[in-house]
């Protein structure tokens, strides 16, 4: 241990004593050494000293505690910050959430349309041509698939023709020029003229 | 026979008072200027070694009047050389009498002795040195860093204990021991650069 390092160990020892942070054995013992030793004086007059020459200077410390409020006004933005994002972000996240849960619950409008479509494709009347009417099993009007003569005149059940008569009796019935064209377009299907005389 | 008493204040006078017939008891006892030139040279740090012994304003000055008795009663016993640490000795034991005889002992263990400067804070005039030394103190204190600044705040200014300290900043006892001792070592080399 050098002389540098005793003075500073002395230099505290002697601090310690005049702050009465000593108990009563080490004061004693440094007591003791103040009794023999000119340098332990000297050392204990200069810390009492430059201590009250401390004590007389007003200590003003605004850097400290104005570090530390900024720092804690920082800090308390930070979080002010983090937690105004956070609702933000729950906000957004909970609305896309809701956005997509609609989206399988209610389908757009494009979609529904394209259902609706499908739906009525479903229940709309199929416009037979004759030769799909022709396949049709309940139908007797198979005549122009059926291999026989194409003069033959077709069974039509009584109920048709009675339908067909109720209407040509209540609308205007076919004219000859009519039912010639007609017959022209569908020459193979029905023996117009019978249907009209029956 | 009275004993001799000396005023030792402020005014840096030395003024017996007393029965004069009691330095004719001792022809080779120190002569007033000898006494004079002595209290001159050595009474400033002779009062803050007695004020950190004693930690009382009242029990130092009576411990100073005592050793400069002494000194003129037998301060021709000591060499020349030897005359401060001599002057020294004997106010420590006068300073450790007095302490005992006025019971300050379980007193001033709980004061801080840099807390007995008050009255000279108060109505001392200030030169331009101590001006200058204040200017220093105040730089040297600001230069240390903040952590060490709040113990010496603390502990001289506030008079808080090692102990209160630590609990006050919430550091080990050792911490706050570590940074009163380094502040007080930063303290020394700046002040004694500033040292009239």
């Amino acid at each position: 241990m050098n002389e540098s390092h005793d003075k500073l160990d002395l230099d505290w020892l002697a601090f310690c004593y005049a702050a009465g942070e000593l108990d009563a054995e080490q004061a004693a013992a440094f007591e003791s050494r103040l009794a023999e030793n000119q340098d332990a004086r000297e050392r204990l007059a200069a810390i009492v000293g430059m201590t009250q020459q401390v004590a007389r200077v007003p200590l003003v410390m605004p850097a400290q505690p104005v570090r530390s409020q900024t720092r804690q006004v920082y800090v308390r933005m930070a979080w002010l910050a983090t937690g105004a994002a956070a609702l933000l972000a729950a906000i957004w996240l909970g609305r896309n959430l809701a956005d997509s849960h609609n989206d399988f619950a209610s389908p757009g409008a494009g979609e529904v349309a394209l259902a609706d479509a499908w739906a009525e494709s479903l229940v709309e009347p199929t416009v037979l041509t004759a030769n799909e009417a022709s396949v049709e099993p309940d139908l007797p009007l198979t005549a122009a698939t059926s291999e026989g003569d194409e003069n033959e005149v077709v069974d039509v059940p009584d109920w048709m023709l009675a339908a067909l008569g109720g209407e040509s009796s209540e609308s205007s019935s076919l004219s000859d020029e009519e039912a010639d064209e007609f017959e022209e377009m569908f020459p193979e299907t029905l023996d117009w003229n019978a249907l009209q005389d029956g | 026979v009275a004993e001799p008493e000396f005023d030792s204040g402020g005014s840096g006078e030395i003024r017996r008072t007393g029965n004069p017939a009691a330095s004719e008891l001792a022809p080779n006892r120190l002569n007033p200027d000898e006494v004079r030139r002595l209290y001159e040279a050595h009474s400033e740090e002779l009062r803050r070694f007695l004020l950190g012994v004693c930690r009382d304003p009242q029990a130092a000055a009576d411990a100073m009047q005592a050793a400069l008795v002494k000194a003129i009663e037998q301060g021709h016993t000591a060499r020349d050389e030897s005359r401060k640490a001599w002057l020294f000795r004997v106010a420590f034991h006068e300073a450790l009498a007095t302490r005992r005889r006025e019971a300050t002992t379980e007193r001033v263990l709980q004061t801080a002795v840099w807390h007995v400067g008050t009255e000279e804070r108060e109505t001392g005039a200030e030169s331009a040195t101590r001006r200058e030394q204040a200017a220093a103190v105040r730089a040297a204190v600001a230069g240390l860093p903040a952590d060490l600044q709040a113990v010496v705040r603390l502990r001289i200014h506030e008079n808080l204990t090692f102990a209160e300290i630590s609990a006050r900043l919430a550091i080990p006892l050792g911490t706050a021991l570590t940074r009163m001792r380094s502040a007080l070592a930063r303290l020394k080399t700046v002040l004694e650069r500033h040292k009239p």
